[in-house]
């Protein structure tokens, strides 16, 4: 063969993968007859009602302790929850003040002489939350390991040490990640995100690299004025859910928290000041990425507005299900998404509502197109919501509530949370219950509330060929920042 | 190209209420039972409030209360209720009384690493096929019914080794989701058209790029498991390509779901607080008539899993921000001997402060982030160190800090107190997963050889590990000159596929 034809063959070839040969199927493809299948189940089995027995106390010192007394599997849970302001002054972001608590839960000398995350090093791995609504402090364990578990709590939150070398080592670390990730589109998007929802004179509306910047000053005194705020007996509960015995354990419970000293009062959270209209209505980052990326944020009722129930229904017709229109549509109609979805968050003062999905860039518009149509669509325009819709969002808002419950850990989580904003253990009963009287006028009317499809804002990553779609359709001004890399 | 989305989201609209069902879940009520804690507690149970200042709070003395004397519970009763249909369907009832809630699924025995070689993503898009819908059902059908029911989750996974569909839903609507297993695993396949076919490519291409499987990670992922395993073994090919799901055409995967999904080929398995009389029965009545399409094929053995004979070093470029280092082993499959060790390995080395691996990398300052796992799988496993370097380090300074750390581990390994203390957190781990009706539901799915991870079973399993047996798999698994290092290379510009900068000790063919 001519050497020639030798190299355009094996350049050829070079483009070829080679694949293993597949025979063709066999005839017939399926060989279970339909008519021997059953047709599907038209009624549901019996169940009961969820039962919740709570046990509760308040010590002297205003500690309070509620007991969930669950199934005898020997696993129980508890939360500490402490609903101390989440910002420790008037300069810092919630998200600041979460990272300084983040610190006091490695600062404790064990026996060993080492100072260190003392619950780690004991076995455990709590999850820890220093949200808005105060501190949640979670863990789950065989129910013998409750009073070591409670013990070294105690200790933690008692007893940290908290060293200027241990702090800044740590804030080298956060500062290599946050400038890692501000060169990033997320980040840049992220960064961006607080600031078109609030207000500018509201530290929240503070992006990344203002929040590194506090970190950056922070010095072992603010950290010990921070931990004296968690420390507050008045503001704090312990929960426990799952195989425990109140008898045997509340005693207990009392002489180790009862011994927290009394404090002063602290003063609450304000509410949040939202930015008024004006301004960019989001950012936009240009990059020729193979994916562009589009996330509505908007504000959204608070946990104790009447409006939540409608918002954990809204927050499954606007993605959160799978059979939400947007979804179905973007990822099994049109084949444009691996999905879309929505996320509600909200605290005792404040909430927002997310939008988002990556999508294939040439469905860019018109993917933007229909998400602000669906928002105006919840809204009561267009049809508005839809009866067979509504029933499905209820009831997966309802059953994922119950389903949060149906397990130690998930209780005790939800008993926190209403204990955080002042309600009742047991009140996510009430929520089911307001859940279930919606209406699609109720509903409507909640999102015409906090929903605002001509202002909420955008977060955009987009390709340079889609840009001026995405400008010229009158949706307002954005801020563009252009990345040269996919 | 420039598709019209709204008409899209209208006409789901239309189609969707013409044919909605939705079942009439009632709600459900909550019954509260609350009492006053203050008659089980003396005045000796409650400590006074400390007058100490309140700025001070760690001046105070801790007042130490005596601890209340529980007694750990008995071992949970908790082995599985087994069953096998006529038709070769396997059954794993695991009732846990007092849930209102089952996860039910199915796990068929083909993962991605039982494709045909050039097939990468057959399995995978075989999974998502599965939810297309049936030939009386589409895929809009499908999702909500399960939904209707109550489904909290809905989700399928495809590994190297198998595929499991799984639901969490009310126990009173669990037979939706029976019903639903049993018609898509006897229908999906006279449902399957181009057009379906078509939609289910473009949702698998989403995912890969999503997840960045068609990018740095999946090239890492790659390098790391063809770095590790013979050639020929089928975790060498199993990672998915972007072209290979191009490639794939309706009669392969109709061929590929006549092979493996047959009822022959599947567990059914349901955790939660059932009827077990009435479950069985609803089993029975939706999954005997099914039958297989297609002789099983016959099962190939893949070569055993053994140390590298020499040190390979693999160098890629990636389209990232940040340098990668790996240092990698084959080590024993799933539930074989050695691997709970390997897992408990992992953590004495990482997990504080002064843990070789974390001491010499993290608290160093040399690392941004550190990892140490046993990737289990059923044909061998890959035991993996991975670090990130912090600003102003190099891979070669991480590597050289892996390599100091694990000599001073072989040199001196690790005490009867430390690795009791480590086995002991496994094992908690899965004593606490009792709870998490879908972790049981992937345990119970993992069984093979004969061998039933049940929770008491894994928590067996780690409590048997000891100094000594975390000694061996160190000495006999982990050498220090016959492993795999990959090093990601970052380079924001790179372009997103895989580029091989360098193999060395790449085993002659």
């Amino acid at each position: 063969m001519r050497p020639g034809l030798v190299a355009v063959l094996a350049l050829a070839l070079a483009g070829c993968v080679l694949r293993a040969p597949i025979p063709p199927p066999r005839d017939p493809l399926a060989a279970t007859p339909p008519d021997a299948l059953p047709p599907p189940p038209t009624e549901t089995w019996p169940d009961e009602p969820l039962q919740l027995r709570l046990t509760r106390h308040q010590l002297q010192n205003g500690f309070r302790i509620v007991i969930a007394r669950g199934e005898p599997n020997g696993i129980a849970s508890v939360a500490f929850v402490s609903r101390a302001t989440p910002r420790w002054d008037e300069r810092a972001p919630q998200a600041v003040t979460s990272w300084m608590s983040q610190m006091i839960f490695r600062a404790t000398r064990t026996d060993d002489g080492v100072v260190d995350d003392l619950l780690t090093r004991e076995g455990f791995s709590p999850q820890i939350d220093a949200g808005a609504l105060g501190l949640l402090v979670h863990e789950r364990m065989p129910r013998e390991e409750l009073p070591r578990y409670l013990r070294a709590l105690d200790q933690v939150l008692r007893q940290p040490e908290l060293r200027p070398e241990d702090l800044a080592r740590r804030v080298e670390a956060h500062a290599d990640r946050v400038e890692t990730e501000l060169v990033g589109s997320s980040g840049l998007l992220d960064d961006r995100a607080p600031s078109l929802l609030y207000d500018p004179a509201d530290v929240r509306a503070q992006g990344m690299g203002d929040r590194l910047e506090v970190i950056q000053r922070l010095d072992v005194a603010a950290l010990r004025a921070r931990h004296a705020d968690l420390l507050d007996p008045s503001r704090s509960t312990i929960v426990l859910t799952g195989d425990v015995d109140p008898r045997v354990v509340l005693p207990f419970l009392g002489r180790l928290f009862g011994a927290w000293p009394a404090h002063a009062s602290t003063p609450s959270i304000a509410p949040p000041r939202y930015r008024e209209a004006g301004g960019p209505r989001g950012r936009i980052v240009v990059r020729p990425a193979l994916r562009a990326y589009l996330r509505l944020v908007e504000r959204a009722p608070p946990f104790t507005h009447s409006d939540y129930a409608a918002f954990l229904v809204l927050e499954q017709i606007l993605g959160g299900m799978f059979a939400s229109r947007l979804n179905l549509s973007v990822r099994e109609g049109s084949g444009a998404s691996y999905g879309f979805h929505a996320a509600y968050g909200a605290t005792a003062t404040e909430g927002a509502i997310e939008m988002e999905t990556s999508i294939d860039p040439s469905y860019t518009r018109s993917v933007l197109d229909a998400m602000l149509a669906e928002v105006r669509r919840v809204r009561g325009e267009d049809g508005g919501v839809q009866p067979a819709e509504l029933a499905l969002a209820q009831t997966r808002a309802r059953e994922m509530l119950l389903a949060q419950v149906d397990s130690s850990a998930g209780l005790a989580i939800a008993i926190a949370r209403r204990v955080q904003v002042d309600q009742e253990p047991g009140a996510f009963g009430d929520v089911l219950r307001q859940i279930d009287v919606l209406d699609a006028p109720a509903v409507e009317a909640a999102a015409r509330a906090w929903l605002r499809p001509d202002q909420a804002p955008l977060l955009m990553v987009v390709r340079p060929e889609h840009l001026d779609g995405v400008l010229g359709a009158g949706l307002g001004s954005f801020e563009v920042v252009t990345i040269r890399s996919e | 190209m420039e598709s019209s989305v709204r008409a899209l989201v209208t006409f789901c609209w239309v189609a969707w209420s013409a044919t909605a069902w939705v079942p009439s879940v009632e709600a459900q009520a909550v019954e509260e039972e609350v009492e006053e804690g203050g008659a089980m507690l003396s005045p000796e149970d409650l400590a006074p409030p400390d007058a100490a200042s309140p700025a001070e709070p760690d001046a105070r003395e801790v007042s130490e209360p005596e601890d209340p004397v529980i007694e750990p519970a008995p071992p949970l009763d908790d082995d599985p209720i087994q069953l096998v249909l006529e038709n070769g369907l396997r059954v794993v009832l695991q009732p846990v009384p007092g849930r209102r809630f089952a996860a039910v699924g199915v796990s068929y025995a083909v993962g991605s690493g039982d494709v045909p070689s050039g097939w990468t993503g057959l399995a995978h898009l075989t999974e998502h096929l599965m939810f297309s819908g049936t030939d009386v059902l589409d895929d809009v059908a499908v999702y909500r019914r399960l939904e209707a029911a109550g489904a909290v989750v809905r989700n399928a996974i495809t590994t190297v080794d198998r595929t499991t569909y799984y639901e969490v839903l009310p126990v009173r609507t669990m037979e939706q989701a029976l019903w639903i297993e049993s018609h898509r695993m006897a229908r999906v396949l006279r449902g399957l058209d181009r057009a379906r076919l078509e939609r289910q490519r473009d949702v698998v291409l989403h995912e890969g790029w999503e997840r960045n499987l068609y990018g740095w990670r999946g090239v890492m992922h790659q390098q790391r498991y063809v770095g590790v395993f013979p050639e020929g073994h089928p975790y060498t090919r199993f990672v998915e390509r972007e072209d290979d799901v191009r490639a794939i055409r309706l009669p392969h995967v109709q061929w590929f779901f006549q092979q493996h999904y047959g009822p022959d080929d599947a567990t059914l398995i349901v955790v939660g607080g059932f009827d077990v009389d009435r479950v069985r029965a609803s089993i029975e009545r939706h999954f005997s008539p099914i039958v297989r399409s297609a002789p099983a094929p016959t099962p190939v053995a893949p070569p055993p899993v053994a140390p590298l004979p020499r040190e390979r070093r693999i160098a890629v470029r990636i389209q990232h921000d940040r340098d990668q280092v790996e240092v990698a082993w084959p080590t024993p499959a799933l539930f074989d001997d050695g691997d709970a060790a390997l897992d408990v390995l992992s953590e004495l080395l990482v997990e504080r402060r002064e843990s070789p691996l974390f001491a010499g990398l993290v608290e160093s300052g040399i690392a941004l982030d550190l990892n140490a796992r046993q990737y289990s799988h059923d044909h061998g496993s890959v035991f993996v160190i991975a670090a990130v370097p912090a600003r102003g380090h190099t891979t070669d300074e991480c590597l050289a800090a892996i390599d100091a750390a694990m000599e001073q581990v072989r040199r001196q390994p690790f005490d009867a107190e430390a690795v009791e203390r480590a086995r002991g957190d496994w094992a908690r781990v899965v004593r606490l997963d009792a709870e998490d009706l879908g972790a049981r539901l992937g345990l119970l799915a993992a069984s093979r050889g004969g061998y039933v991870p049940t929770v008491e079973h894994e928590r067996d399993r780690y409590l048997a590990v000891d100094a000594d047996a975390v000694a061996r798999v160190v000495r006999d698994w982990l050498p220090a000159d016959r492993r795999l290092v990959l090093v990601g290379r970052a380079d924001p510009l790179a372009p997103p596929g895989a580029q091989i900068v360098s193999d060395e000790g790449r085993p002659e063919r």
